[in-house]
């Protein structure tokens, strides 16, 4: 499923009085939810988008935020998934811009706790790739 | 390369809806840019998709190279149109669309290069027998040879930046004592403001009025231009503030010739796309050639009034390889048009940039007008780019009919919650040296010195 894919069918449930709706194909699957209300301000990326990696945040379980520095095609280190152990400094992912592969490394040790971008797919300036919980 | 079927648009502001504009028009799908400052802006919500391409500082967004052609090739885009300013007139830009296989909307990397070197552009020109200010051959090398050639052209001069333009990178120089010194500044300013060390001289001409011509060529060597823009209404930092088509001055046996010097300015680099060949033209209607901007201008809609015809698209169709839909007896401009620049500047604080929030906006309208801009009402605009927040256009059957209706709309535009120019404008276009056709590029700063009273 592509992006594009995804963008009509935001489009197609802006348009209806569908509340909520989930669609499966090719083994992955999106659950798109109307007029929710976006996730409060701390959860933003933008805040902490002018660095390669966000500021921890000052939770008990800090969250920390990776977002992409530049604009490419994201692709996942190798065997990186959800519940992984990584090292500050590790190179966590990728992003192909013009021809280029630029690494991304986490700052902080941690375990990663969501990966939000699919492996391959175009990425924007500051979109959050993916969170890790601190260690500490 | 088939036609363009998805355009990424590589600038912000008006200019970037304006070209949005064009290719829904034409069927093509947009592609915006922004930069964080610019997630609210009119080009993000009217582009059919748009890319965020960084931060809200233009050189690590709006002018971020990878950043920008890595957004066209995410998106599947096929071209990119770099509107005015930014990547407008960068040979390396164009050289890397290239390279990634994507058309760049606009002239050949080759006739930017020739064209944003001054000296080389002035060689250039003035083989193809275009009228250039007097002055030294090329770019000046030797301070002997520069003090006798002072002396020949006589002072004031100018001394220019080869890498500058847009009225920056010159210096004045009134009396021979002051050559030599004033030689040496330059050439270390222009070393730290462009890199580029290279200066040469041009008498300077006074009492001048700016005046340029519009000229569009295909890529099969048909080249006609499409009339003048009288653009002397500039304020005091040399930027236009008013626009009009045609010249109020110009006589037809002036106007003919300097449209064909224009073609053959544009012919001698190659030239396709929009293109404008800048003139200055003294008391004596003297033209000489000034420089080319390479690009499509911020006052193209003066000559779209006048000419009947969509720039932008026709830059779309000639990127396509068409030919020319027309030639140069075609070309019948008709009436009068005028663009005022509206600017967020405050005017009674020294025309500082004034940024903040829309509170009320009301543009105006009826027949004969068109805006081109890019906010809205409750926008917040942003204190990190140019303070222009759009452009006015009239059209009249004459001049004053013209002049009438822009007053007209100045009356009717209401900007709250941030200071605008347009109370400047309205000064402009009541005063009676203006109405009649009589000034000079020295017109706004002599009416803000005088406090509106004399300024021709």
């Amino acid at each position: 499923m592509d992006i594009d894919v995804v963008e009509d069918l935001i489009r197609l449930l802006q348009r209806s009085a569908v509340s909520e709706l989930e669609v499966s194909a090719n083994g992955l699957s999106v659950k798109l939810r109307r007029g929710q209300e976006l996730p409060p301000e701390e959860d933003e990326p933008e805040a902490q988008a002018s660095d390669l990696e966000g500021a921890p945040e000052p939770a008990a379980a800090p969250l920390h935020r990776i977002c992409a520095a530049m604009v490419g095609i994201y692709r996942h280190a190798d065997g990186l998934a959800p519940g992984m152990t990584v090292q500050p400094g590790q190179v966590v992912g990728l992003i192909e811009s013009m021809k280029l592969m630029n690494e991304l490394t986490a700052s902080v040790g941690g375990t990663v706790e969501e990966l939000l971008v699919e492996d391959g797919s175009p990425v924007e300036y500051g979109q959050l790739l993916m969170t890790l919980k601190e260690e500490g | 390369m088939g036609a363009i079927k998805k355009v990424l648009i590589a600038n912000r502001g008006e200019i970037a809806v304006r070209i949005i504009r064009a290719c829904r028009e034409l069927g093509v799908a947009s592609v915006a840019v922004y930069s964080e400052a610019d997630q609210d802006s009119l080009h993000v919500q009217l582009a059919d998709e748009a890319v965020c391409v960084g931060p809200a500082s233009s050189k690590d967004s709006y002018l971020h190279m990878p950043n920008i052609i890595s957004a066209a090739i995410i998106t599947g885009a096929d071209a990119i149109h770099p509107g005015y300013g930014y990547f407008s007139e960068s040979p390396s830009f164009t050289e890397a669309c290239e390279a990634c296989n994507l058309q760049f909307i606009g002239p050949p990397a080759s006739a930017i290069e020739s064209m944003g070197d001054k000296a080389k552009a002035r060689e250039i020109v003035e083989k193809a027998k275009v009228p250039v200010i007097p002055g030294a051959k090329g770019i000046i090398t030797n301070e002997q040879e520069a003090m006798r050639t002072a002396s020949r052209m006589g002072f004031p001069l100018l001394i220019k930046a080869s890498a500058g333009g847009g009225g920056r990178g010159i210096r004045r120089v009134d009396r021979p004592d002051d050559l030599l010194a004033a030689l040496r500044t330059a050439t270390t300013e222009a070393e730290a403001a462009f890199g580029v060390g290279d200066v040469y001289m041009e008498k300077l001409i006074e009492k001048a009025r700016h005046v340029e011509v519009q000229v569009l060529a295909d890529k099969h060597g048909a080249c006609v231009h499409l009339g003048e823009r009288e653009c002397s209404i500039q304020n005091n930092r040399r930027q236009k503030m008013i626009e009009e088509a045609p010249c109020p001055v110009l006589d037809e046996k002036t106007r003919h010739a300097m449209g064909e010097a224009a073609v053959r300015a544009a012919k001698a680099v190659g030239y396709f796309s929009a293109g404008t060949i800048e003139f200055l033209v003294d008391s004596e209607r003297n033209f000489y050639f000034m420089e080319m901007n390479t690009r499509i201008q911020v006052e193209h809609p003066v000559t779209e009034a006048t000419v009947g015809l969509d720039l932008v698209k026709l830059q779309l169709a000639i990127a396509n390889g068409e030919k020319l839909p027309f030639s140069q007896k075609d070309i019948r401009p008709n009436g009068h048009a005028i663009e005022c620049r509206i600017t967020a500047e405050d005017p009674d604080n020294d025309f500082k940039p004034s940024s903040g929030t829309i509170s009320k906006l009301n543009w105006p309208g009826g027949p004969g007008v068109r805006i081109d801009s890019y906010v809205y009402q409750d926008y917040t605009v942003p204190p990190y780019y140019d303070p222009l927040l759009g452009k006015l256009i009239v059209w009249g059957h004459d001049r004053t009919e013209a002049i009438d209706r822009m007053l007209r709309c100045l009356s009717e535009l209401q900007v709250e919650g941030i200071k605008t120019n347009a109370a400047v404008h309205a000064k402009i276009l009541q005063h009676a040296d203006y109405r009649k056709g009589e000034f000079t590029t020295n017109f706004v700063t002599n009416l803000i010195a005088s406090n509106g009273r004399a300024a021709a």
